[in-house]
């Protein structure tokens, strides 16, 4: 009698404690899921994407050329390496390694831009400079 | 356990169960963006990137890219059919927007006791950063190229613009700012839920990517650190530009030469900063802060920065970080 009188048993606080780990589970999952997202490399042509590159992707190309760009990948970032252009603006941009930077090469309308996976979000929207 | 503690548990159960389903079901719908249009593209010479979202796509990106072209039309030196070339060519144009953007200008100028002048054409020519022949001009160049640079003789009555025979205006301070009030005009106008636009680094955010109305979470490059951002600035709406030292530059003899020019000397700024972002409710404005804050140095632009109501994020060259008015403003270890 002494123990049918007590709200919670030892077997009940198990289930509601189950229960509240599987509910945060359910609002973390999204969020896990994406930290890790790949960053891909978009090489982007007269406003059109012409390739899309994994970095996290072991047999990336090193070195694509694009009109007169050479562009070149690593796991770490993105650089123009050459370019046939007078203002060298690209090349001088240097290694861009953070989803949202790019780099233009206005004389050949060449932009090389980052970003994660689509479906995954960034710690940021833009970057400013 | 009797028979109805039983029950009573298991329909608690079932009760909290289902309560904590639809509030992951419902938070998660808040917080999930909207349907969203992206573009990674080049207009005014420049990268522009945006993100716009909408219950469904916008299919917005390309008209944008459009507007933002007219604009160019309008306000570049190196367009020979734009306003500002004629007025360059001529000493007279008549365009709104070229004399809106002048009247905008000019207390800044004077703020800065002349400092930041949008005649300062034939100076930035000389120095071309950037540009096929960035070099270090002789002084006496730079002397007599500063003989045309004086933002009083600069008018604008109506729509129409004079300046002084020789003077050359250049509205690369303020013109990608201009493009964000463009933009921002435009799309809301076009009814979307919200978006975020570049225009060669100078940002315009408004309204929200998801029904929660998180707020826009903009970077800001380090000025001196290539595997690094500075930090991140939370922003419900408006502009955000960034003026540094890093952006465009040569070293010479062991010294910086970058674009930011005084134009009472010719020469790049002097202040202790190498970079400035400047925060507020107009993109124009936001543009003409950062390059004015710059050339003023952090404490004589902060009387600047509380007329226009703006707030920014200030570097100096010894690395501190510091930050004036309200900007929601965080930095990321480095």
């Amino acid at each position: 009698m002494k123990a049918d009188r007590r709200m919670f048993r030892f077997g009940d606080a198990i289930v509601y404690a189950v229960l509240c780990a599987l509910c945060v589970l359910l609002f973390l999952l999204p969020f896990l899921q994406k930290q890790n997202a790949p960053l891909l490399a978009e090489i982007i042509v007269d406003g059109e994407v012409s390739e899309t590159i994994d970095l996290s992707n072991d047999e990336m190309p090193v070195v694509r050329t694009v009109r007169g760009c050479e562009i070149s990948f690593s796991r770490e970032g993105v650089r123009v390496s050459a370019a046939d252009c007078p203002d060298q603006l690209c090349v001088k941009t240097g290694t861009i390694r953070f989803p949202g930077e790019s780099i233009a090469c206005v004389p050949n309308r060449v932009v090389v831009v980052l970003r994660r996976q689509t479906g995954t979000r960034d710690p940021y929207d833009m970057v400013a400079y | 356990m009797t028979q109805r503690r039983k029950v009573l548990l298991s329909i608690a159960v079932v009760l909290l169960a289902a309560v904590a389903v639809l509030s992951v079901f419902f938070v998660q719908r808040r917080k999930a963006d909207y349907e969203m249009e992206s573009y990674q593209g080049i207009a005014m010479g420049t990268i522009v990137s945006m993100k716009l979202y909408d219950e469904q796509t916008p299919a917005l990106c390309k008209q944008t890219k459009q507007w933002i072209d007219a604009l160019e039309q309008i306000i570049s030196r190196r367009i020979e059919t734009s306003p500002v070339a004629a007025l360059n060519r001529t000493g007279r144009c008549k365009n709104g927007v070229v004399a809106a953007t002048v009247r905008q200008c000019e207390p800044i100028s004077a703020a800065t006791d002349g400092a930041f002048d949008l005649t300062i054409g034939d100076v930035s020519a000389l120095w071309d950063f950037g540009g096929e022949h960035e070099r270090l001009p002789a002084q006496s160049e730079i002397e007599k190229a500063l003989k045309t640079v004086d933002y009083t003789s600069l008018a604008a009555d109506g729509d129409t613009v004079t300046v002084n025979d020789g003077q050359s205006l250049d509205l690369g301070a303020v013109g990608k700012g201009l493009a964000c009030d463009w933009v921002k005009d435009a799309l809301q106008k076009s009814g979307i839920k919200g978006g975020v636009v570049s225009v060669g680094g100078s940002i315009v955010a408004f309204g929200s990517r998801n029904r929660a109305g998180e707020p826009w979470r903009v970077a800001i490059k380090h000025p001196r650190n290539d595997n690094a951002l500075l930090g991140t600035i939370l922003l419900k709406e408006g502009f955000v530009s960034t003026s540094g030292d890093y952006e465009k530059f040569f070293e010479q003899d062991g010294k910086r030469y970058f674009h930011i020019l005084d134009a009472r000397t010719g020469y790049p700024a002097q202040s202790e900063l190498c970079s400035v972002t400047v925060v507020c409710d107009n993109g124009l404005l936001s543009d003409a802060l950062s390059t004015a804050c710059f050339l003023l140095g952090e404490e004589d632009s902060k009387a600047l920065l509380k007329t226009y109501d703006a707030a920014a994020v200030f570097v100096k060259t010894d690395g501190s970080i510091s930050t004036f008015g309200n900007v929601d403003f965080t930095a990321y270890e480095s």
